[in-house]
C-alpha cells in the first residue's frame, strides 16, 4: 500500500507545478540522512528513526562495517552501554591530567574522611560576626563576638560533644581531632579525641586563670601563661618537645606535626625540638627582632619588626619563595601544613607554598582582612565587620582512604591503569589468538592439530594460581613498572586460547569459499590470503570477542590486585583500591572506600559486555531472535 | 610447441579409504589464440586437471606424475615463488560461482587493484585507471560507480564480468574458464561467451574451457577433449565431434544424444546414458565406460583400451571407434 501511495505521490509530483520545489526537498532529505551522529543520538534518545522514508533515493554504497554500525545504533541497550563506557573511558584518561596522582602522597591528618565538601561551611550565625577561627585537620572551630563556639566540617561524635556548661569563650584552637577553648574567665576547656588524655585539662593547668595563648596541635595541647610558662600534654612521643630551654619566658608558641617553636619575651625564636631538626637553624639576624612566627611541617617563618619575613628549613613546595610585595608590609603570619599566609598592613592577604588544595589561591573577597587564621589546608579571613572569607581544602568528592589519599584521584588514575593493563593484555591475547587461530584454521592438518593441542594446554593452566606464583617469585625483585608489564603479559599470554579456537573455526569455514581459491588463482600469497582476505571476513567475530575479553581482563586484573598479587600500592587500580574492604570495619565504617571503586569496576564491566553483546547482535541479526 | 601442454598427468587425492586417482594419465594441449573445450560429467576429472596446472589442489591432492609444460617449463617442478608469478599473471582462472568468487568485504576496486599491484609494479593511481579500463573492456556500464560497490550489490552477470576483468587484468597467455557460465541464465551466458570470444580475438589468449554443456563447447571451442573417469576418451577438433561422427567414442555419442536438438520430434524420449559414473575407488576392470556402454563386449570388460589416433588430430580411447562397425557388432 505504501509503495502504491508513494507512486501516486510521485506521479502527482511529476505533473505538479511544484515539481521544482519537491526536488529541492528531496535533495535536502538526502543530506539529512547522511548525518550519522545526528541519527545516532536521535536513535538513542528519541527511539527508532522517525524520519519519513525517502521517496526515491539511489541505494547508497554501504560497506558491511557501516551496516553493522547502523544495526548497532538502533540497539538502545548497547548504545547506552557505549555511552557509559565512553564516559568512564574519558573520565579515566582525561581526569588524571586535571587531577594528577602523586603515588607517594600520604597524609596522616586526612585519613578516612567521608565524601563531602563541608570543611569550609562556616555556620550562618558565625558568618557576619566572627571573632576568631582556627582550622583543624578536617574541621574548624570559631567563636563569635559573644563568645559562642561553632564547629563545622567533618566532626565525629566526640568533637560534636561541646561541653554543656561551656561559658563564653575568648580563644579557640583546633588540633587534629580535639579542640582547646579558653573561657572568658581565663579557664581552659578541651574536648574531642580522648587518646593521650587530650580530652582532659591536666591538673597543673586546671584552675589557672592567667592563660594567654592556647595551641591545639597534632595530638598535642600547649598552653602559654601570662608569666611565660609553657604547659604541654598529649602524645609527647610523636611530637618532640623540650620545654626547659624557654620555660618562663614564652610569648607565643606554634606547633606542627613534628615539633613546636617558641617566641620568647625577648623576641627570640627558639626551636623546642628535643631531637636535632631543620628548625634548629634559626637565622641569627632575626633574633631579638621577631614579632610573630609560624611553622609548616618542614619550615618555619618569622616576622620581624620591620614587617619582613624570613623563612628557614625545607625548601619543598616553594615555601621559601616569599613574594616580594609582602616584605616590609606584613603584620601577621600564619601557616598550614605546607603553606604560609600573611596579612599585610593594607588588609590584603598573600599566600604561598604548596597549592594542592588551592590553599594559596587567595580569593578577592579576602581583601580588607582584619585577621587571618590558617591551619592544615584551610585559610580563614575575618574582615573588619566580622564577616568571614575562606579558601583552601573544602573536602573530598569521594572521601579519603586510610592513608589520607583522595579516593577520587585514585579512582580515575586507577581506572587508567586498570584499563591500560586490560587493553594491552587484550591486544596481546588478540594478536596471539588471531595468529595461532589463523594458521591453525588455514593450514589445517598437522599444524592445526599441534597448535590446537598447544592452545588446550595453555587453556588448561589455571590462571590465578599461576599469576600468584609468578607474581610472588618475580614480583618483589623487579620495579613496579616491570611488575605491571608482567601482569599485562601474563594476562595476555594466558587468555588467547578461546579466541584462537573461535578464529580457527571461522577460518575453517571461510577458507572453503570460492573467493579464497580465486585469490590463490590470482597469484596472491598464502600469508596475504589468510590475513588480508580471510581475516577481514572474520574480523567482526574477533571484535566481539575482544570486547568481551577486555571486560574479563579488567575483572581478572582487579581480582589479582585485590588479592595483592597484581599492581601493588601505592599505584592505584580499581582492584587494589578494594583491598581495604577485606576488613569488615572498612565495609561498615568507611563505605566510600569500597563503594566507588566497586561501582566503577562493575559499571565498566557491564557497559563493555553490553557493547560486546550489541556488536554481536549487529553482526548477526539472527542471534537476538533466539 | 604448444603454449600449454599436459603430458600424461596423474593427479591423486589421498583419502581415508585409499588413493583416489582423479586424473589418471591425461594429456592435452592448448594452443595460443585457440580454445580447448574439456567436457565430461561431474567427477570426470576435468576441473582437477585444470586446477593441477596452477597447483590449486586441495590439501590432500597432489600431482603423482606427469608434466605440465607451459612455454617449455614444467609447472609441476618450478618453485612456489615462480608459481605465484604465473598465477593470475600468465595463467588465470575464471570460476564457476560468480556469487562467491569475490571477497564479500572488499569493494570491487580493492579486489581489482590488488591483482595489478600484485603482479605489476604500478602506482595506486595507475592501478585505478587500469581498473576503470578493464571494467570498460568487459562492458560494464559506469565503471566508476561499480568500482566503489561491494559484490553483494551486483548481479551475477556483473560479478562474472568482474571476475573476467580480474582474470584478464594482467593479459594472461592462458585463461582457464572453469564452467564460467553454468551459474548464469542463458541470455547472460550468451553475453559472457561473446565477451570472452571478443577478448580472445583481441588479445590472442589461449582458453581452456571446462564445461559439461556441449552447446557451449560448440560455440566456443576449436578442439574438444572429452573426459571420463579421469581419462581423456576422445580428443578431436570441434567439427569432428559435432560432425558426421563416422568414428567416435560411445560416450561422446551418448552425451550428444542426450541433448535435445531442434530437429528432435516432439514426444520422442531423449536417450540417456544408463547408470552413473563409477566410484573412483572402485573402477571397473577393462574399459571404464564398459558397464554403461550399450556396445560393450566381453572383450571390453577385460582389456583396457588406449587412446589411439584414429584420424589426423582425432584420438579415441575405444576398442571399436568406428560407429558403423560397432552397430553391426551389437546386432550380431
Amino acid at each position: 500500500m505504501r509503495i502504491c501511495a508513494e507512486r501516486h505521490k510521485l506521479l502527482w509530483w511529476q505533473n505538479s507545478p511544484r515539481r521544482q520545489r519537491s526536488r529541492m526537498e528531496m535533495t535536502m532529505r538526502k543530506k539529512r540522512n547522511t548525518g550519522f551522529f545526528r541519527n545516532l543520538f536521535r536513535g538513542l534518545f528519541f527511539g527508532q528513526n522517525t524520519m519519513d522514508p525517502p521517496v526515491i533515493e539511489e541505494e547508497p554504497v554501504r560497506s558491511p562495517m557501516r551496516m553493522i554500525l547502523i544495526q548497532y545504533r538502533d540497539n538502545k541497550v548497547a548504545m547506552t552501554g557505549l555511552v557509559v563506557f565512553v564516559l568512564i573511558f574519558l573520565a579515566c584518561f582525561i581526569l588524571p591530567i586535571l587531577y594528577p596522582l602523586d603515588p607517594s602522597y600520604q597524609d596522616v591528618t586526612q585519613q578516612n574522611l567521608p565524601p563531602g565538601f563541608s570543611q569550609q561551611k562556616v555556620p550562618r550565625a558565625l558568618r557576619q560576626n566572627a571573632k576568631q577561627i582556627d582550622a583543624g585537620a578536617a574541621f574548624s572551630i570559631g567563636i563569635d563576638q559573644n563568645g559562642t563556639v561553632y564547629l563545622w566540617g567533618i566532626l565525629d561524635d566526640k568533637l560534636k560533644a561541646v561541653p554543656e556548661d561551656l561559658k563564653p569563650v575568648s580563644q579557640v584552637s583546633a588540633g587534629l581531632s580535639h579542640v582547646l577553648a579558653l573561657q572568658e574567665d581565663g579557664t581552659l576547656r578541651t574536648w574531642g579525641n580522648n587518646r593521650f588524655s587530650l580530652d582532659q585539662v591536666p591538673e597543673s593547668v586546671q584552675g589557672r586563670s592567667d592563660i594567654k595563648q592556647i595551641e591545639a596541635g597534632y595530638q598535642i595541647s600547649m598552653v602559654v601563661t601570662e608569666g611565660g610558662e609553657l604547659f604541654v600534654w598529649g602524645n609527647e612521643n610523636l611530637i618532640s618537645i623540650e620545654t626547659g630551654k624557654v620555660q618562663g619566658n614564652v610569648e607565643k608558641i606554634v606547633s606542627n606535626t613534628t615539633t613546636a617553636l617558641a617566641l620568647t619575651k625577648d623576641r627570640q625564636v627558639v626551636s623546642l625540638s628535643a631531637k636535632e631538626s631543620t628548625f634548629d637553624a634559626v637565622p641569627q639576624e632575626i633574633q631579638g627582632r621577631a614579632v610573630d612566627l609560624a611553622a609548616t611541617d618542614k619550615s618555619a617563618a618569622v616576622l620581624t619588626e620591620d614587617g619582613r619575613i624570613t623563612v628557614w628549613g625545607s625548601q619543598d613546595f616553594g615555601v621559601q619563595e616569599i613574594p616580594q610585595k609582602v616584605q616590609g608590609a606584613t603584620v601577621a603570619i600564619e601557616a598550614g601544613r605546607s603553606h604560609f599566609t600573611v596579612l599585610l598592613k593594607d588588609g590584603r592577604v598573600v599566600s604561598w607554598g604548596r597549592n594542592n588544595f588551592h590553599q594559596t589561591d587567595v580569593p578577592a573577597e579576602a581583601e580588607t582582612a582584619a585577621s587571618i587564621h590558617a591551619g592544615y589546608y584551610q585559610n580563614y579571613v575575618i574582615r573588619e565587620d566580622g564577616s568571614v572569607a575562606s579558601w583552601g581544602l573544602k573536602g573530598y568528592l569521594m572521601g579519603t582512604d586510610d592513608f589520607g589519599r583522595d579516593v577520587f584521584t585514585r579512582l580515575v588514575s586507577g581506572g587508567r591503569l586498570t584499563m591500560t593493563i586490560g587493553a594491552i593484555a587484550v591486544i596481546i591475547s588478540t594478536l596471539i589468538g588471531v595468529l595461532i587461530g589463523g594458521f591453525s584454521g588455514y593450514y589445517g592438518g598437522k599444524i592445526d592439530n599441534i597448535l590446537m593441542r598447544f592452545a588446550e594446554i595453555v587453556g588448561a593452566i589455571p590462571f590465578l594460581p599461576l599469576a600468584m606464583i609468578l607474581s610472588s617469585i618475580v614480583g618483589n625483585n623487579v620495579s613496579e613498572l616491570r611488575r605491571i608489564s608482567l601482569i599485562m603479559v601474563i594476562l595476555g599470554v594466558l587468555s588467547w586460547p578461546g579466541l584462537a579456537r573461535l578464529v580457527r573455526a571461522q577460518i575453517l569455514a571461510e577458507r572453503e569459499k570460492e573467493f579464497v581459491t580465486a585469490a590463490k588463482a590470482m597469484g596472491i600469497r598464502e600469508l596475504s590470503i589468510i590475513f588480508r582476505h580471510i581475516l577481514p571476513n572474520v574480523v567482526t567475530v574477533i571484535i566481539v570477542n575482544t570486547t568481551l575479553n577486555f571486560a574479563s581482563c579488567l575483572l581478572t586484573e582487579s581480582s589479582l590486585s585485590f588479592l595483592g598479587f597484581g599492581v601493588v600500592e601505592p599505584n592505584p587500580t580499581w582492584g587494589n583500591m578494594l583491598t581495604g574492604s577485606q576488613a569488615s570495619t572498612v565495609i561498615v565504617n568507611f563505605w566510600w572506600r569500597w563503594v566507588f571503586p566497586a561501582l566503577a569496576l562493575s559499571l565498566a564491566t557491564i557497559s563493555i559486555n553490553l557493547i560486546g553483546d550489541g556488536l554481536r547482535d549487529a553482526i548477526d541479526p539472527k542471534s537476538n531472535e533466539r | 610447441m604448444s603454449l600449454l601442454e599436459l603430458v600424461d598427468l596423474h593427479t591423486y587425492f589421498r583419502t581415508k579409504r585409499g588413493v583416489v586417482k582423479a586424473v589418471n594419465g591425461v594429456s592435452y594441449r592448448v594452443e595460443a589464440g585457440k580454445t580447448l573445450g574439456v567436457v565430461g560429467e561431474s567427477g570426470s576429472g576435468k576441473s582437477v586437471s585444470a586446477m593441477s596446472i596452477l597447483r590449486l589442489l586441495d590439501g590432500n591432492g597432489y600431482i603423482h606424475s606427469g608434466k605440465i609444460l607451459f612455454e617449455g617449463r614444467d609447472l609441476t617442478k618450478i618453485p612456489m615463488n615462480e608459481m605465484y608469478a604465473i598465477r593470475g599473471n600468465e595463467i588465470s582462472v575464471i570460476f564457476q560461482e560468480p556469487m562467491t568468487s569475490l571477497n564479500p568485504v572488499f569493494t570491487i576496486q580493492r579486489q581489482l587493484q590488488e591483482v595489478y599491484r600484485t603482479h605489476q609494479r604500478v602506482s595506486k593511481k595507475a592501478a585505478e585507471e587500469k581498473a576503470v579500463q578493464s571494467l570498460q573492456d568487459v562492458r560494464i556500464p559506469n565503471p566508476e560507480t561499480v568500482l566503489r560497490q561491494y559484490p553483494h550489490q551486483l548481479s551475477g552477470g556483473m560479478r562474472q564480468r568482474i571476475m573476467i576483468a580480474m582474470a584478464l587484468a594482467c593479459e594472461p597467455r592462458v585463461l582457464i574458464a572453469d564452467e564460467p557460465t553454468t551459474a548464469l541464465d542463458v541470455t547472460i551466458q550468451a553475453q559472457i561467451l561473446n565477451l570472452m570470444r571478443d577478448l580472445q580475438t583481441q588479445r590472442g589468449t589461449a582458453i581452456l574451457f571446462i564445461t559439461h554443456d556441449l552447446g557451449v563447447i560448440r560455440e566456443m571451442a576449436d578442439s574438444v577433449a572429452v573426459m571420463y573417469c579421469g581419462e581423456v576418451v576422445e580428443m578431436a577438433p570441434v567439427a569432428k565431434i559435432f560432425g558426421d561422427r563416422v568414428i567416435s567414442h560411445p560416450y561422446t555419442e551418448g552425451l550428444l544424444e542426450s541433448i535435445p536438438r531442434l530437429d528432435t520430434e516432439p514426444g520422442v524420449r531423449l536417450e540417456a546414458i544408463p547408470g552413473s559414473v563409477p566410484h573412483p575407488l572402485n573402477l571397473p576392470k577393462g574399459c571404464k565406460f564398459a558397464p554403461r556402454c550399450k556396445f560393450a563386449t566381453p572383450f571390453c570388460r577385460e582389456q583396457e583400451p588406449a587412446l589411439e589416433e584414429v584420424a589426423p588430430a582425432h584420438s579415441i580411447r575405444c576398442l571399436y571407434p568406428d560407429t558403423e562397425k560397432r552397430r553391426k557388432e551389437i546386432e550380431t
